[in-house]
């Protein structure tokens, strides 16, 4: 249940994420059929030789094929997640939200571990399973079984993980059989499950700091885009603008650093698309919520379009 | 010994040697008869001694000499110091004002670009040049007869003036002339920088005066819009040209009264290129270069004077007709300021819905160039740049910047200070303006008649969208 939440998710980031590149695909179609027309008018007037015309054709053709591409993901994935969703009929016409949101803080890694191990629903059933093996060796009274074995209690206290409480077993060496192997058995099993239990607890606790790593990275990597490149990018439009109307650079300039900036939030949406699906496998891990604050919910639309305006 | 090859060789000598006339053979080519009626050996002669002869006394302006016009610039001062007259130039950076939205830093002596050194023949000069430059300097005398120790050539006359030290060149000045100075260090950047100017030195005894003397210095420069420093790495594409440090419209006009007899010096120690100088309406007389004055005899009439990269020209006319008279540049270019030569050849564009197709993504943006360049298109552009022509004039937008000046004559003027536009006084009738149709039609003009077209080749445009 847990796994097919954590694929919805991923798939609902996933097809946000398409929708958005594709919007912005077009946008770059826009510009590059702006770029052949000048060509083509400039080829008409007998200002360029038939190269220039062709070399602008080629650019339009090849976005073109990127952008129907990217059309055929983005159908794709759609309906991956419908069917994760179990949409189907009229549902399937359902819409999805304009664009993936923005991640609004950090999360720490503080405590998550520790909450990881508390719900996570793998390390609960080895616990469980442990617990089993306990009341087995305690019913069974090897104490009795085994003259001169030692039982005791052993509590083993972990910040992270809650108290467990298990048997400290000694057992002499066995001269006669005196139903020694079935307590050993019984002994090996609740010592497998310990270690089976501790197992799984190291293994989401490394998982938790391996996502959270990747998702951090990740959340870097949008900010750069979104406080960075961005800016950086609607910048060098201005200026190539500015450029253009002193009639120091062409036309194809300005229209090629406007492709560049979209371009640039192409990137952008793609790191933000990674980042949410890593979100989602870390939430998958952690078991529950990442933080107090919930997550900003993109619901699933009926009304709106997937185009995308003009980062 | 000699082998077949070395008798053949001597022998190729020896007829050689037999059909050489005998002079041609024994002596230098300026002892034969044709070389001593051309040679200047005399006067080299003469020079050699001036060198060397105790100086005259130092000139003085508006007694021994009238001052040069230098418009834009300046005349660097002098004192004279027991008989000597003392100069002292500080060679440095500063910025210069191109034209109006443009600045750079530039180099050159004293804060001035292309200041002028004026003197007179016979004299002693001490100059004095200390460096406040980043790199060491030296100033080279262009067209000076000077000791050979004095010619300012870093590593073959001199070592360097560093940074923060002070050189003395001296020198009599032996014979007159429009001469030059220059940067003799990393010439490449410092002239591209500005370090040059002129060096006028007035006849002890002129053979005739002129009632308006003008020097120009012409330099090219490499300013990337946007950018505040000229770029001394650019070798072709030079985008602001300049008379005395600027582009039209901040030339100064050169102002005569209508009579006058005009010299305008012109010299050219810019990093690349030659100027054609044009003079509307008047046709003038080629009088000298820095290597001297051209005799009478060899004056020649022109309307566009060549000033070739390193020399000076001398051009005299009479300023007999009174208006606003154009002297620039004849390379299109040269009076263009930062034309962009990137942009593309629009010329005979149809834009249709081209402005429409690209305001979808870039909603400021506007065809242009497609009818020429000759409106200004007033947009915002990039900061510190200057527009690419020049601007307001009496009967609308003037299409002209960079080495572009006006030459104004006016009738009896008592001060050369600025005499506004020539438009109020021309004698009614002698402006172009709009044809009547009357007067065309009794001329036999219609204006519908047209030559029929010539068939180009078939459309250009072979892949239409």
């Amino acid at each position: 249940m847990l796994m097919l939440a954590e694929k919805t998710r991923r798939a609902f980031y996933r097809a946000v994420g398409d929708a958005q590149i594709v919007a912005l695909g077009e946008n770059i179609e826009k510009g590059q059929s702006a770029a052949l027309t000048l060509a083509r008018k400039l080829r008409q007037a007998g200002n360029t030789p038939p190269l220039a015309y062709d070399q602008d054709l080629s650019l339009y053709e090849h976005v073109r094929l990127q952008v129907a591409m990217d059309e055929a993901a983005f159908l794709e994935d759609r309906q991956r997640l419908f069917t994760l969703m179990g949409l189907w009929g009229a549902q399937g016409h359902a819409r999805l939200p304009h664009r993936l949101p923005l991640p609004q803080h950090d999360i720490s890694l503080a405590g998550l571990e520790s909450r990881a191990v508390s719900q996570n629903l793998r390390l609960e059933a080895a616990n469980k399973r442990l617990a089993a093996f306990a009341a087995v060796v305690k019913v069974s009274g090897l104490a009795g079984i085994l003259p001169g074995a030692s039982i005791g209690v052993n509590y083993v206290r972990d910040p992270d993980v809650r108290g467990t409480l298990g048997p400290a077993i000694s057992v002499p060496l066995p001269i006669f059989n005196q139903g020694q192997p079935a307590a050993a058995m019984a002994i090996s099993e609740y010592r497998a499950a310990y270690r089976h239990y501790q197992a799984v607890a190291i293994e989401v606790r490394a998982q938790v700091r391996e996502r959270w790593v990747a998702l951090h990275a990740l959340a870097r990597e949008v900010i750069f885009y979104q406080k960075i490149m961005l800016p950086l990018r609607r910048r060098i439009v201005d200026e190539t603008q500015a450029s253009y109307n002193g009639m120091f650079d062409s036309g194809f300039l300005l229209v090629e650093s406007k492709i560049d900036e979209i371009k640039t939030a192409r990137r952008f949406v793609i790191s933000l698309e990674r980042y949410w699906r890593a979100r989602a496998k870390l939430q998958n891990t952690v078991g529950g919520h990442l933080s107090d604050q919930r997550p900003p919910q993109a619901p699933i639309e009926t009304s709106h379009s997937t185009q995308e305006k003009t980062p | 010994m000699m082998n077949r090859r070395t008798i053949l060789a001597s022998g190729a000598a020896l007829a050689a040697g037999a059909v050489l006339p005998k002079a041609a053979s024994a002596a230098t080519p300026a002892e034969t008869p044709a070389g001593a009626a051309y040679s200047n050996r005399r006067q080299s002669e003469a020079r050699a001694r001036a060198l060397t002869a105790k100086p005259l006394a130092p000139g003085l302006p508006n007694r021994d000499y009238m001052p040069v016009v230098a418009p834009n610039t300046g005349t660097l001062p002098f004192q004279i110091v027991d008989g000597v007259k003392v100069f002292h130039m500080v060679a440095m950076e500063f910025w210069n004002e191109f034209a109006p939205g443009l600045k750079a830093l530039v180099w050159g002596y004293n804060g001035m670009l292309h200041p002028v050194l004026e003197a007179v023949e016979g004299e002693r000069v001490r100059i004095y040049v200390t460096n406040r430059l980043p790199e060491p300097t030296t100033v080279h005398w262009h067209g000076l007869y000077v000791d050979n120790g004095m010619d300012g050539l870093s590593g073959v006359t001199q070592t360097p003036i560093k940074p923060g030290e002070t050189y003395k060149y001296e020198f009599n000045l032996v014979e007159p002339g429009t001469k030059m100075y220059h940067s003799h260090y990393d010439e490449m950047t410092q002239i591209a920088l500005g370090m040059t100017g002129m060096f006028i030195i007035h006849p002890r005894t002129p053979r005739y005066r002129v009632d308006r003397d003008f020097a120009i210095m012409l330099h090219e420069w490499d300013i990337v819009p946007g950018t505040y420093r000229p770029n001394p790495l650019q070798m072709t594409d030079f985008n602001v040209f300049t008379m005395n440090g600027k582009s039209f419209p901040s030339t100064h006009p050169l102002v005569a009264r209508t009579g006058q007899r005009v010299r305008i010096r012109l010299g050219n120690l810019g990093p690349m290129d030659h100027h054609p100088i044009h003079l509307h309406n008047y046709s003038f007389q080629v009088v000298a270069s820095d290597g001297g004055d051209y005799p009478p005899s060899a004056w020649q009439p022109e309307t566009t004077v060549l000033v070739p990269v390193g020399s000076t020209r001398v051009v005299e006319f009479d300023a007999t007709n009174p208006g606003d008279w154009a002297m620039h540049c004849h390379m299109t270019h040269h009076t263009m300021t930062q034309m962009g030569h990137h942009f593309g050849n629009m010329i005979g564009v149809k834009p249709g819905n081209l402005g429409e197709k690209m305001r979808q993504l870039l909603p400021r943006y506007m065809t242009m160039g497609e009818d020429g360049m000759g409106t200004p298109m007033n947009m915002p552009t990039l900061p510190n740049t200057a527009a690419m022509e020049g601007g307001k004039g009496p009967y609308g937008f003037i299409n002209m910047g960079g080495m572009f000046t006006i030459l104004k004559v006016r009738d009896g003027i008592t001060s050369y200070e600025d005499v506004g536009w020539y438009k109020p006084l021309a004698p009614p009738g002698t402006v172009s303006q709009l044809a009547v149709p009357a007067q065309m039609k009794h001329d036999g003009v219609n204006p519908q008649n047209i030559p029929p077209p010539i068939p180009g080749p078939s459309s250009p445009a072979t892949t239409p969208m």
